[in-house]
């Protein structure tokens, strides 16, 4: 039997573990067959445009309207410079399948720019800023995207003059979004503590959270985030006390990730361990962090029996005792990695080896 | 007493007979309650479009891969498309008796519905094709160029246009 004599869904399954370049630049000239199956819509609905240093995106994205394969891209990552070349080429092109763009650029220009994505991508509900957008139209982008809810809202910008002003459309934009299940807020600045809590009580349906922002006040949560299963919290202000009010009103949380926060101590540590039974994933520990010894680790492991990854980064102030003490109560880790820090020895790993059976990845490294 | 295992007989291309336990025929997805309704008949199952050589090499790696885990049913796993997976035991078992025979496996396994056989052996010929330039990809497979000097100047032309 040859290749083309396979039934053609089994042609197109093996043809998605392709990128879609090479679909398009490749497959589609090879044969007939192939380059009628390059266009299947379920073959480009499962693939995403996986973005490489050494790509021409414009010749990929224009090459995408050529072929009239638009219609099919699922994700899409772009900038405002290549889409209005898109546009120009073909100004009638419709993202009609399209549910996740990445504007991966440095900086937007004009605010029709949203205006358009929101006109030609008919289903999108998820959306990634990654770009620093100019104060001038920071309003006007949130309203053209307020015709859209999204599911996933991630937007990262820098603090600016009348950056209150800006936290505020953000803040107006998300109170009329309920279907946002996962919300990333990146930005330099320090939020408004009262803004912060009004966005996480104003959507309670949030399920992963991302925050890194100077400051990020605790004691304003007062709510239950019964939602609430992942967080990820950048900010070197973040603290025990924050940590608690985190774990306190959600029990459900599945993974924390508090990296850089330097001001979290055992205490902070010890709080997940008394309050997360169901914690699964825990990253924590930044260069700075030197207050997170054996009695945090201990917690951890007590009160985390389903931890299956947990990764830290410079503990200086923990030994075998609570990594043999990890290995013992964790059996479901799967990856587990202690970079630069720990006193451990042999012990630890052979504790490791010997009481996780998943395990597939352990990263040990002392100083 | 010795436990009597079930089993179910499938019968091949050749007319030859099989009779598989019923914890391997397990893996065959979509024919799974069809099986078992053969169970307490002695008339086998006839699969025509399957011959004898690859139903032993699917028996082989379905024993193999007995007793593996159901794959995880996250979202996080579906969209990954890697080809690293491939077990260095898949990769020789399914390269070793050529490319005609690769496919025979793979059409079998679709028929089958032999999920995990599907995708690690379709990944293998994905990495085959992986790569290469069309005319390569040509070569590799025994495909006829079936494009017009027109449509090949075509693509040239677009390649061209493209490249700026």
């Amino acid at each position: 039997m040859t290749i083309n004599n396979l039934p053609p869904e089994v042609l197109v399954k093996i043809l998605s573990f392709l990128t879609q370049r090479d679909l398009l630049f490749i497959i589609r000239n090879v044969c007939h067959i192939w380059r009628d199956l390059t266009s299947s819509t379920c073959l480009l609905n499962n693939v995403e445009y996986i973005y490489e240093p050494t790509d021409k995106p414009q010749r990929f994205y224009r090459s995408l309207v050529k072929h009239k394969l638009v219609n099919f891209i699922v994700n899409l990552t772009i900038t405002e410079e290549i889409f209005w070349k898109l546009l120009k080429y073909d100004k009638h092109v419709k993202f009609a399948s399209l549910k996740g763009i990445d504007i991966s650029e440095d900086l937007l220009r004009s605010e029709k720019f949203f205006a358009e994505i929101c006109n030609r991508c008919p289903c999108l509900e998820r959306i990634k800023i990654w770009a620093v957008v100019r104060v001038d139209i920071k309003k006007n982008m949130f309203k053209v995207l307020s015709k859209i809810k999204f599911i996933h809202f991630d937007v990262g910008y820098y603090n600016e003059d009348k950056q209150q002003d800006f936290d505020k459309y953000l803040l107006s934009f998300l109170a009329a979004q309920p279907h946002i299940l996962q919300l990333s807020i990146r930005t330099l600045h320090s939020h408004d503590e009262h803004d912060l809590a009004r966005i996480i009580e104003g959507n309670p349906q949030i399920t992963t959270l991302c925050l890194s922002s100077n400051y990020i006040s605790s004691n304003l949560f007062t709510r239950t985030c019964d939602n609430l299963t992942k967080i990820e919290i950048l900010s070197n202000l973040f603290d025990d006390q924050g940590l608690e009010w985190f774990t306190s009103r959600s029990k459900q949380l599945v993974s924390i990730n508090v990296k850089n926060c330097e001001a979290i101590t055992d205490k902070g540590i010890s709080v997940i361990g008394r309050n997360c039974s169901s914690l699964e994933n825990l990253t924590f520990g930044n260069d700075m962090q030197t207050k997170i010894s054996n009695d945090g680790m201990f917690s951890v492991a007590h009160g985390c029996p389903k931890l299956n990854q947990l990764h830290t980064c410079f503990i200086w102030n923990i030994n075998d005792d609570s990594v043999v003490f990890l290995a013992k109560s964790c059996m479901f880790l799967q990856k587990v990695s202690f970079k630069k820090g720990a006193l451990f020895t042999d012990e630890s790993l052979v504790a490791v080896g010997d009481n996780c059976p998943l395990l597939r990845f352990a990263h040990f490294k002392r100083m | 007493m010795n436990k009597i295992v079930p089993q179910i007989k499938l019968e091949t291309y050749e007319k030859e007979v099989f009779e598989i336990d019923l914890d391997i025929a397990k893996k065959f997805g979509k024919l799974v309650p069809v099986l078992q309704e053969l169970l307490n008949d002695d008339k086998p199952l006839t699969i025509k479009t399957i011959n004898s050589g690859t139903l032993k090499k699917i028996i082989t790696w379905c024993t193999y891969h007995k007793d593996d885990p159901l794959p995880p049913e996250d979202d996080d796993n579906k969209m990954k498309h890697s080809t690293e997976e491939v077990s260095s035991w898949d990769d020789k078992f399914l390269q070793e008796d050529g490319q005609a025979a690769l496919f025979d496996l793979i059409s079998a396994a679709h028929t089958l519905d032999i999920d995990g056989l599907l995708d690690v052996a379709c990944k293998v010929v994905a990495t085959m094709i992986k790569g290469k330039a069309p005319e390569e990809i040509r070569k590799v497979f025994n495909i006829k160029n079936d494009f017009t000097q027109q449509e090949e100047d075509q693509v040239r032309k677009e390649n061209d246009w493209c490249e700026d």
